[in-house]
């Protein structure tokens, strides 16, 4: 290990406490959060695990007739059922051995759906065995007997009364102890009871449940999404088998009736074929007697008649053949009318074939002509498209010259920039060159003058020297006066005539000696050498700078000359682009007048093409009339045709029975003679057969009224039945899903108190570990200061040094982190589910599940939040220089405090008091996060309570102070006032009064806020009595019912649509009419959202459905609800007792739920009063030592630092209070129940606890601070400062 | 009988299995109204002895009288009101109060006291009575100690205990502050024991004990004290 690993390392076993505390806040925070967010989705995992275990159902499809075994295979054959069952579940009161009954609800064993749990034993197996509810007390062995109490009704269903208890199970069906109500005994379930299916006697069954494939996790979102998608698939399904159900019971049904109608039939057939048949015998008897008689008075009459006959015979005999020759003639008359009339038609059908012939050609030839102006106009379609085509590809070519144009110019632009510029240059190089060449001529002029002067000069000298007496002075040794120049100016003259020479020259008066004239020209000479050197170069120069100009001269004319060719070129492109715009323009218009041809060749086309299609239209139906007439023609000569043949057929038949009657009449003749004979026989026997027939009837009399009798009872049952299965009716069917069940939804209820909760704690934790590490961190830098100074000394980097404090609370971060989300992913759950389990017994651990997703981010979040404080924190230090660093850094200078100013209280305050005032001012972070700790610690404390106190007491308040009724009934049919009366008369001794009401669902609108509410609607009449019911009230204010047009909402209702007192509503029914109301006034309410009006507001009458029922005094409510439900126009009821036991049943839960608030509170506020009292102490050791030193007793000198505390917890606590009511409204606001409005109430005793139990908190620890106070050695403050 | 007497005083440090011995059975004496500089070098056990003495540690062996009182046989609890009446204190580093100005850090000790001088008087006699209201950090080194010492007065302890007075301060602060000293114990005859291991000052002082190795190896009493104005070192 490196040494500075080393010295981390140290530092945490060195400060375990400050370490620990970094660690404890980030354990309880990351712990809290993953915990609580975990254990909502492990409790809905382990109902899941448990629902999936028991094949629990997704769907259940009831029918008011019950359904069949037919119905179970129909729906298991659907392709969106997994498995589908049938069960039979019946109510019945059952005696366990006690003196009273309970109810029990029995339920067909399952097999494959909603399979029971087995606890204990083993399933039924023989139809006298049964599964008992664990929570029932039974156990294996003990019997349940359905008791004779029953209705025989419900005993009927029973194949076995007795059952043996074979095991202990629990049932999906019944997630939590709720086992519903019932219209039985005390009007509750006691528990449920599975017996084998042959137990009932029953024929069908009560449901039939449905699972569906592949459905998503239970209380996934996706859960219900895609039960509500098959909804109306298997809505539709439980209608066919409601159809089919009740096809099957009418068929059979009507097959009963249909053979006991065929009974009675054959037995009345009977009954009539008898009596007919001694009817017939009789009347034969009578009618033998009566014909005997008859036959003897007609014998007499027709032998009379006979003759009168005969005469008329034959005068009848001649008007016929008069009337034969008529008929013959009419007949002749027609063939030759028929005759014309068939002329007629065939020169009709030639004129239609002829025209029809002519309108087909002409047809044919205009058709041509429009196809050929088609065919033209597709041409020119073509034409102008290429032309288009061809127009924009000129266009984009003349665009892309415009394009090398513009470019064309601005590079020419650029070039005649550069030419300017050039010329500028030149410009100016040749001023340069011309100044300089003047200067150079200057020059040439001074160095000519020199020249001039030295040469003047050595005339000069010459001319002395010429003076001959000079050369003979010199003894002759010099020829001539240039030959003594010369060697004066070669410098071979001796000294001595050099003396003499200049002597001479003094002698002379001359200006210079000889000497110095000598030197003077030399120098001259030099100087002259040297200027003329420069002057050459300076030419050289000159000419070389000309050649230069003359370069650039060359090149800028160049350059000119290229420009004014590019002018030129881009003038030709230019006129050229302007010619092809031209052309292009030209093009455009020659397009765009073929277009406008083309359009107009086109309407013109479509013109010609209507007009055809009208005359074709025309011609066709002026063709079929006629084809028309011709057919009518047709068919009336075909009539005609007919009626002569059947005219002549009638003469034939005419003449052939002429001749017969002829005949006939001879015979008749004959006959007459001897009919006389006969007639006295006759009238002998005639009279003694009526003697015998009289006899016989009245016997005949007296047994067909005994028949009749009871064929009467027949028709009467017969007809009993037939009413029967006219009542028959198709049985309503309901789809059921999860949500229906009470233990599935109450489950997700209160689990929902757990997410809301999870949901405020994190937030808290995370903002107090983050000070915590700030605080830690700030103080360790502070103590180390010359330590991080020497390291820096020593060269460690910077990034080395904050290492340590990085790694330190990245450790910390690390440590925590893990334990915290791997502790509060196990024990959080388990709690949670220690909660839960007292309610939901089905199974006894909660599934563990760790969420990675959310653990990974609370712990980069927690690492990245730690790190950058830490960072933060220790920036400063590190980034000083080290000699800075090493040397201590002066304590915090002491200041006034704002207090001070206030003279009335500082001067009040002891001097104690005054030190801890200033010490709070002092560490403004500290006191920050202290009060923030303290804050949030009363805060969760208040939270906690606050939603045990909102439950309970909205509960309370509704059902005392709001609604004063008992039971809410919904009925099946519209009540009559009968059905009141009858309702009111049944029920007396349990319901004592009630307010009968129609109740709907309407969609209340307010502007753009729509909500679907529940509509109660009030006779004007009963107005009056509502209050005895519900007490509307707003706050201390009673409210009035409303009046016609007016309307009562409730709160909560009111707030989400945005509407108060006075505004305007409109309420849309379900089936369409809108009714504008105002709103008279907004009660106070917290379940359900229900609008009340006058019945008078709605349209039409409503109808009534619905009420609120008072219970009568001195009768039990589970009774008085069973007599409601026992009623049979009763769809459903239910009981406020009911409601409010159900949410106390909650509470028991929610006790827990206060008590882990409380223990997290209790944690942060230790963590934080420790930590910061520690560091505290820590940074104030010598003042504390030097306090001690002054002779402060220890309680004294603790009181000195943990007086800060008790002030900064009661501010803390201060400010709790709000964040508290705050939090709680938020975590309230999240709870949801069942259309309950929880208003977020504290309770007077609940500020009283979490501020109370916050103070106690906090001296705990500064009890716990004392003693490491007191050890602290008095000696300290002789130390130097660290 | 002498106003201070240690007989034979034993001090023992145990820490684990190691054993030191800070004072080895030391022994002196110092009168009433006297200036007495301790001298030695480090690890000598004057501080140890000053300890014991202030009442803020506990001896091993042997007794301790303080103006008659054997205060080696105190409780802890008669320890602090020891400090609280008799004792006055004066620290290397001064520590004063940060949080407290000038006259509350003198209250602070004169608070507790049961017959305590006036603060704000205490401070003016130190020469500070312009800066009542400033807090410590406002203060140089010299005036933060001149707090101290008044902080130390205030109290009217019987004794004045000094812990390397001017270690913290320049020379000429330095000098002042024993010039403070010097006056204050001749003007009211304040006993003073100043520990330091600069034995220059042994000159100003009426009684010096030299200490070594736990023991006071020489004790010579100096009849003709040089004012602290006349020393230089």
């Amino acid at each position: 290990m490196k040494a500075l690993s080393k010295n981390t390392y140290r530092e945490i076993l060195r400060s375990p406490g400050r370490f620990l505390a970094i660690l404890a806040i980030i354990v309880l925070g990351s712990g809290f959060f993953v915990g609580l967010r975990v254990s909502q989705k492990a409790m809905k995992e382990t109902a899941d695990t448990y629902l999936d275990k028991t094949a629990f159902y997704d769907f259940s499809i009831v029918t008011t007739l019950g359904l069949t075994g037919e119905d179970v295979e129909a729906l298991a054959a659907d392709p969106q059922v997994l498995d589908a069952e049938g069960s039979f579940e019946t109510d019945a009161l059952v005696n366990l051995g006690g003196s009273t009954d309970q109810v029990f609800a029995f339920h067909s064993l399952p097999e494959r759906v909603n399979l029971p749990d087995l606890v204990e034993g083993r399933l039924p197996e023989a139809p006298d065995e049964c599964l008992a509810d664990s929570w029932t007390n039974l156990s294996v062995g003990d019997r349940v007997t359905v008791s004779g109490e029953n209705e025989e009704d419900t005993l009927s269903l029973f194949a076995v009364r007795e059952f043996t208890v074979v095991g202990v199970a629990t049932s999906p069906l019944y997630l939590n102890f709720e086992r519903g109500s019932t219209s039985l005994g005390a009007g509750t379930v006691a528990g449920f009871c599975y017996v084998p299916l042959g137990a009932f006697d029953a024929d069908y069954f009560t449901a039939v449940y449905l699972r569906v494939p592949d459905m998503p996790a239970a209380y996934d979102d996706a859960y219900e999404s895609r039960a509500e998608a098959l909804e109306d698939h298997f809505t539709d399904l439980a209608n066919q088998r409601a159809q089919a159900r009740y096809d099957r019971l009418k068929a059979d049904a009507e097959a009963e009736l249909a053979d006991g109608q065929r009974e009675y039939d054959d037995a009345y057939n009977e009954y009539i074929t008898q009596r007919a048949d001694a009817e017939k015998e009789l009347s034969d008897a009578k009618a033998e007697l009566d014909d005997a008689k008859a036959e003897l008075t007609d014998a007499a009459q027709k032998i009379a008649d006979g003759e009168a006959e005969y005469a008329d015979g034959q005068k009848e005999l001649a008007d016929n053949e008069r009337k034969l020759a008529d008929a013959k003639r009419a007949l002749d008359d027609a063939k030759k009318e028929l005759d014309d009339a068939a002329q007629e038609i065939a020169d009709g059908r030639k004129a239609y074939d002829e025209g029809a012939a002519a309108f087909e050609e002409e047809r044919a030839k205009a058709e041509q002509e429009l196809a050929d102006a088609e065919a033209e106009l597709e041409g020119a379609l073509r034409e102008l498209t290429d032309g288009e085509a061809a127009y924009e590809e000129s266009r984009k070519l003349y665009e892309d010259g415009e394009a090398q144009y513009a470019q064309g110019l601005s590079e020419l632009e650029a070039n005649r920039k550069t030419l300017e510029d050039g010329e500028a240059q030149y410009a100016s190089g040749l001023a340069a060159y011309n100044a300089y060449a003047a200067a150079l001529r200057a020059s040439e002029a001074d160095y000519e003058a020199g020249l001039q002067k030295l040469e003047d000069g050595k005339a000069r000298l010459k001319e002395g020297l010429s003076n001959p007496m000079l050369l003979s002075l010199l003894g002759g040794a010099y020829a001539s006066a240039d030959e003594l120049y010369d060697a004066l100016m070669a410098g071979t003259v001796d000294q001595e005539t050099l003396d003499l020479l200049d002597a001479l020259a003094a002698m002379m008066s001359s200006e210079l000696t000889v000497t110095e004239a000598v030197a003077a020209i030399k120098e001259g000479e030099a100087a002259l050498a040297a200027a003329k050197a420069q002057l050459d170069s300076a030419r050289a120069q000159l000419n070389a700078s000309w050649s230069t100009l003359a370069a650039s001269r060359r090149e800028l004319d160049e350059g000119w000359q290229a420009l004014s060719e590019g002018e030129a070129v881009l003038a030709e492109s230019r006129a050229e682009l302007d010619e092809a715009k031209a052309q292009l323009d030209e093009g455009r218009a020659e397009l765009d007048a073929g277009w406008a041809d083309y359009q107009e060749g086109l309407s013109a086309y479509e013109a010609a093409r209507t007009e055809l299609d009208e005359a074709v239209r025309t011609s066709q139906a002026e063709l079929d009339d006629a084809l028309a007439r011709l057919r009518d023609a047709e068919a009336q000569y075909a009539g005609g045709q007919a009626d002569y043949e059947d005219g002549l057929r009638a003469y034939e038949d005419g003449l052939r029975e002429f001749q017969d009657g002829k005949a006939a009449l001879e015979e008749a003749a004959r006959e007459l003679a001897d009919a006389q004979a006969q007639y006295d026989d006759g009238l002998r026997e005639y009279e003694d057969g009526l003697r015998e027939y009289e006899d016989a009837r009245a016997e005949a009399d007296r047994e067909f009224a005994d028949a009749e009798t009871e064929l009467a009872d027949a028709q009467a049952e017969l007809d009993d039945a037939r009413a029967a299965i006219d009542e028959l009716e198709v049985p309503d069917a309901y789809l059921m899903g999860r949500r229906t069940n009470l233990g599935y939804v109450c489950f997700e209820n209160d689990t929902s108190i757990v997410r809301s909760i999870s949901s405020v704690f994190p937030v808290f934790f995370f903002l107090v570990a983050a000070l915590i590490c700030v605080t830690t961190v700030s103080r360790m830098v502070e103590e180390q200061r010359s330590q991080l100074g020497v390291l820096m000394a020593l060269g460690y980097s910077r990034m080395k040094v904050m290492g340590k404090f990085l790694i330190y609370a990245g450790t910390a971060t690390v440590i925590g982190c893990v334990s915290g989300i791997l502790l509060g992913s196990w024990l959080i759950p388990l709690v949670v589910w220690q909660a839960y389990h007292i309610m939901y017994t089905f199974s006894d651990a909660i599934e563990f599940t760790f969420d990675l997703p959310l653990s990974a981010v609370t712990f980069a979040l927690y690492l990245a939040a730690m790190m950058a404080v830490t960072w933060l924190s220790c920036r400063k230090e590190v980034g000083d220089v080290p000699a800075n660093v090493i040397r201590p850094k002066p304590p915090k200078a002491g200041k006034r405090v704002l207090l001070e100013r206030v003279p009335f209280l500082w001067n009040r305050l002891s001097f104690l008091w005054k030190v801890t005032v200033r010490n709070i001012f002092r560490y403004k972070l500290r006191v920050a996060m202290m009060i923030l700790g303290v804050a949030g610690c009363t805060a969760l404390m208040l939270t906690g309570m606050g939603i045990n106190d909102s439950i309970k007491n909205v509960v309370d308040y509704q059902f005392t102070e709001i609604s004063l009724y008992d039971y809410t009934v919904t009925f099946a049919d519209p009540l009559t006032a009968a059905d009141r009366e009858a309702f009111m008369a049944d029920t007396a001794g349990y319901v004592g009064d009630a307010l009968f009401l129609h109740e709907t669902t309407v969609t209340a609108v307010a502007g753009r806020e729509e909500k679907e509410v529940q509509l109660s609607a009030v006779d004007a009449a009963e107005a009056e009595n509502v209050p005895a019911f519900m007490d509307f009230h707003d706050g201390a204010r009673a409210l009035p019912f409303p009046q016609k047009d007016e309307a009562l909402l409730n709160s909560a209702l009111a707030e989400t649509l945005g509407v108060k007192a006075g505004d305007r509503l409109v309420l849309r029914l379900e089936d369409g009419p809108e009714v504008p109301v105002t709103v008279s006034g907004v009660f106070d309410n917290y379940i359900y959202n229900t609008v009340y009006i006058r019945a008078d507001t709605l349209p039409g009458t409503p109808e009534l459905n619905y009420a609120l029922a008072l219970k009568a005094d001195g009768a039990d409510t589970g009774e008085a609800l069973a007599a409601i439900l026992g009623r049979d126009n009763v769809l459903a009821a239910s009981s406020s007792q009911e409601m409010r036991a159900r949410i106390g049943n909650m509470m028991e839960s929610l006790i827990y739920i206060v008590l882990l608030t409380v223990i997290c509170a209790a944690a942060l506020a230790f963590v934080v009063i420790y930590n910061l009292t520690n560091i505290n102490i820590q940074e104030r050791l010598r003042e504390i030592a030097t306090v001690k030193v002054l002779g402060f007793y220890d309680f004294e000198s603790a009181l000195y630092v943990l007086r800060e505390n008790l002030l900064l917890t009661l501010l803390g606590a201060a400010a709790g209070i709000p964040l508290g009511l705050a939090l709680n409204a938020f975590v309230v606001g999240q709870i949801e129940l069942d259309m309950i409005h929880f208003t977020p109430r504290v309770a007077p005793i609940s500020y009283l606890a979490s501020t109370a139990l916050t103070i106690l908190f906090s001296l705990l620890v500064d009890l716990f601070m004392l003693r490491r106070l007191s050890t602290i050695d008095p000696a300290a403050a002789l130390k130097a400062a660290e | 009988m002498a106003f201070i007497e240690f007989h034979d005083v034993k001090k023992v440090y145990r820490s684990g299995e190691v054993r030191i011995e800070a004072l080895r059975g030391m022994s002196f004496e110092v009168e009433r109204g006297e200036i007495c500089v301790i001298v030695g070098p480090s690890g000598a056990g004057k501080t140890t002895l000053l300890n014991i003495l202030g009442g803020m540690d506990s001896l091993t062996e042997g007794r301790i009288v303080l103006d008659g009182e054997d205060i080696s046989a105190y409780s802890p609890k008669k320890l602090i009101g020891y400090r609280r009446r008799d004792v006055g204190f004066v620290f290397q580093f001064y520590n004063l109060i940060e949080n407290l100005t000038a006259l509350e850090n003198v209250e602070l000790a004169s608070q507790i006291c049961p017959a305590p001088l006036d603060a704000a008087e205490t401070l003016r006699a130190v020469g500070l009575g312009e800066r009542l209201g400033n807090f410590p950090s406002q203060l140089s080194g010299g005036e933060q100690q001149r707090v101290a010492i008044a902080r130390a007065l205030a109290k009217n302890p019987k004794l004045l205990l000094c812990d390397e007075p001017t270690g913290a301060l320049d020379y000429n602060t330095g000098k002042q502050i024993l010039q403070l000293l010097e006056d204050t114990s001749r003007k009211s005859g304040m006993t003073v024991l100043i520990i330091t291991h600069n034995s220059a000052l042994t000159a100003m002082a009426d009684r010096v004990i030299t200490v070594r190795s736990g023991q006071a190896r020489d004790m010579r009493l100096n009849p003709h004290p040089t004012p602290i104005s006349q020393i230089e070192w």
